[in-house]
């Protein structure tokens, strides 16, 4: 789907003074906006049309109801270490035929650890520990309200220059509330919404909602923190498709940390191999303990 | 990693011999086997005597079915009736009663002048997918809700018994594990009970399933920041110590080496005082004491684990004393877990494997040296499960055990 023409949603929406089109995927369509002097980053999410059929229909109240959660996580969260709202609250619009959700998040800056791996580099101990710190003060804090990210993956992490949050969690669009109504449709025939090269193992079992918890999302860190270090992911291979990445992520065991970087001290690779475990009792998740461990 | 006393009937001065010749590092006491009057003076006198030891005191309310069974074997236990009453399975099923139930059990512990609070729990009988199995995750998980009132510091261990046939299904298992360690109070530990048909159902506890899920709880828990004691252990404590149990328990008589219910039923048939036997370190089990003196007359002295305790067994033939065969296996056992429990657990399960092994060659050697045959007890039979045991716990535990 087309992004939608930055004056055409400029028009709803007087006070943004600059935009800019950054990329777009799926549904979503991400602009760089200023309002009132600060850069923002504009979600604009296109909702499927409405329609007879029943199963279409609850589609696309799947999708308003995803862009809702996803806006009130990011409301009530407040540690540094997660995105934050932008000056935009949710809005629905219609461009033309179509119907959008938009809003604004801060724009955080820096670059996100996708484009760090990609650069290269060995990543300093003490550096790989600041990253595991704040994703997990992340996880803590969306688990304490109630909620799964889901979604953790370089792809999502911003690495700033900033002390006192060197790394920020972004993208909540499909965390899972562990208390709320399930909003997936016929989940029961589908794979849950994730990124499958970072999806945990208990995810793809097909009552994997009755048993959620941190700990997927724990996985999802341990993956993420372990490419940024090693710049290899410790599991899938890029030509594979999207089954045998599955497969992998079922069965395959994962690389030893200390083999790609044996640099780095053996209790740091010793606690990112373990949250790679893929039964979730095995993975450390005391998560004050593991803050007050990784405390640099 | 510590050894404990498991507290049974006749304890007489047993208790203060293993202090005293630093042979255990403190005693879980059982309120079956000692009036409340008399478990005082000996908590006061044990303290006086090692004031750094951990004293402990399981309040057996998993026996709390039993009070109205006729001729039930819960001796004392009835009179402790500030905490353990009758209960029905249907009352337990309400959070508030279980609250009650803690706060009262704590109330006693805080008097007793205890190391450490254990909590009260029920018993898993058959499986994790059972309405005990939910009432036990309900005590679980209220015991640090309740126990947080209280202003002190002393650790809270959260009592899991469960029986043997509950860990045979390893998925219900790990997912039992994952709800237990994800806890908004957690206790600082567990207290981690494995119950055998009966104390003499050796091999319900001596089964590779068996010993590589109990190994498997204490990987769990011990990953997740808890401490593990383990109740009645016996020669599986340094096993579970290399999974990261941070103590073991064994006591005097065999329902204090293997955790039964049984011990609270009615008694089935009269019993009679068993044989002593042996822990010898190198077999990785008990051999009858006759067996030992022959062995030694035949001079295999690798059987001989070259320990203090040893002088019990010296020579003359003459049976030792009834109240040093625990000392011995306590000294035999202290002893294995200073050599088997290290801080890297691939070593350390490879040096299992190898240990087991050499038990084995000596096992085959004594036929053809001595033309003896080992009673049924002292044979080698345990060692099979021992060695699949640890394999498949390190399977389960996701270890990657380099191949010989």
């Amino acid at each position: 789907m087309p992004a939608p023409d930055g004056q055409l949603i400029t028009a709803h929406f007087p006070n943004i003074t600059n935009i800019s089109f950054l990329i777009s995927g799926g549904f979503k369509h991400v602009y760089r906006i200023t309002v009132g002097g600060n850069e923002e980053i504009l979600k604009v999410i296109a909702i499927p049309a409405m329609q007879v059929q029943e199963d279409v229909e609850a589609f696309r109240q799947e999708s308003i109801g995803r862009i809702r959660r996803e806006v009130e996580v990011i409301k009530i969260c407040t540690y540094p270490e997660l995105v934050k709202m932008g000056s935009i609250d949710l809005t629905m619009i219609t461009i033309g035929n179509e119907e959008y959700a938009i809003y604004s998040e801060e724009n955080v800056p820096g670059r996100n650890l996708r484009e760090e791996i990609k650069l290269g580099g060995s990543p300093v101990e003490s550096e790989i520990k600041l990253l595991l710190l704040s994703i997990v003060k992340a996880i803590k804090e969306l688990s304490d309200k109630g909620f799964i990210h889901r979604d953790i993956k370089p792809e999502n992490v911003i690495k700033t220059s900033q002390p006192t949050r060197p790394f920020v969690l972004l993208d909540l669009g499909i965390a899972f509330a562990l208390f709320d109504t399930a909003l997936t449709v016929n989940a029961g025939n589908r794979f849950p919404p994730a990124t499958f090269r970072y999806i945990a193992p208990e995810m793809l079992e097909p009552r994997f909602r009755d048993n959620i918890n941190y700990r997927s999302d724990l996985y999802s860190a341990g993956l993420t923190v372990f490419e940024f270090a090693a710049k290899v992911h410790p599991i899938a291979k890029d030509n594979d498709d999207m089954l045998q990445t599955i497969s992998r992520a079922i069965k395959q065991p994962p690389i030893a940390l200390k083999t790609l970087r044996p640099d780095l001290s053996d209790d740091l690779c010793s606690l990112i191999d373990q949250l790679l475990k893929k039964t979730p009792a095995l993975r450390p998740a005391n998560l004050n303990h593991l803050i007050s461990e990784l405390g640099v | 990693m510590k050894l404990y006393a498991q507290h049974g009937f006749q304890a007489g001065e047993k208790l203060k011999l293993g202090f005293s010749r630093g042979l255990i590092d403190g005693v879980v006491f059982s309120p079956r086997d000692i009036s409340p009057e008399n478990l005082k003076t000996q908590l006061a006198e044990l303290r006086k005597q090692s004031p750094e030891a951990d004293l402990l005191f399981d309040p057996q309310y998993y026996a709390c079915f039993f009070i109205n069974s006729e001729n039930a074997r819960l001796g004392h236990l009835t009179e402790y009736e500030q905490y353990f009453k009758t209960r029905r399975r249907n009352q337990l099923e309400r959070e508030k009663q279980i609250s009650e139930d803690l706060k009262a059990s704590f109330d006693f512990q805080m008097d007793l002048g205890v190391s450490g609070i254990i909590a009260p729990n029920v018993h898993i009988p058959r499986s994790f997918n059972s309405i005990e199995a939910g009432i036990s995750k309900n005590f679980i998980r209220l015991a640090g809700d309740v126990y947080k009132t209280y202003k002190t510091k002393k650790p809270l261990y959260a009592t899991l018994s469960i029986s043997r046939n509950a860990l045979t299904d390893k998925q219900e298992l790990k997912s039992f594990l994952n709800d237990i360690t994800l806890l908004d109070n957690p206790p600082d530990g567990f207290y981690v009970l494995i119950a055998a048909q009966n104390s003499e159902a050796r091999f319900d506890i001596y089964n590779a399933d068996v010993i590589a899920a109990w190994m498997l709880i204490n990987y769990s828990l011990k990953l997740n920041g808890f401490k593990v004691i383990n109740g009645y252990s016996d020669i599986l404590t340094p096993f579970l110590g290399i999974a990261g149990a941070i103590a073991g328990s064994t006591g005097w008589w065999s329902n204090l080496r293997t955790f039964s219910l049984d011990r609270f039923n009615p008694l089935s048939s009269g019993g009679k005082l068993p044989n002593q036997r042996y822990l010898s370190k190198k077999l990785l089990n008990r051999i009858y004491y006759y067996e030992l003196d022959s062995l030694k007359n035949a001079r295999i002295s690798e059987v001989l684990n070259g320990l203090p305790s040893d002088e019990y067994y010296d020579n003359d033939g003459s049976t030792p004393e009834r109240n040093v065969e625990v000392i011995q296996a306590w000294d035999a056992i202290k002893s294995l877990n200073s050599e088997m429990v290290g801080k890297n657990i691939i070593q350390n399960l490879q040096n299992c494997n190898q240990l087991i092994d050499n038990a084995s060659d000596l096992y085959l050697s004594i036929p053809s040296v001595t033309g003896l045959q080992l009673e049924a007890k002292s044979n080698k039979e345990n060692l099979e499960p021992l060695k699949e045991g640890v394999k498949l716990f390190a399977e389960l535990a996701e270890i990657d055990l380099p191949k010989n």
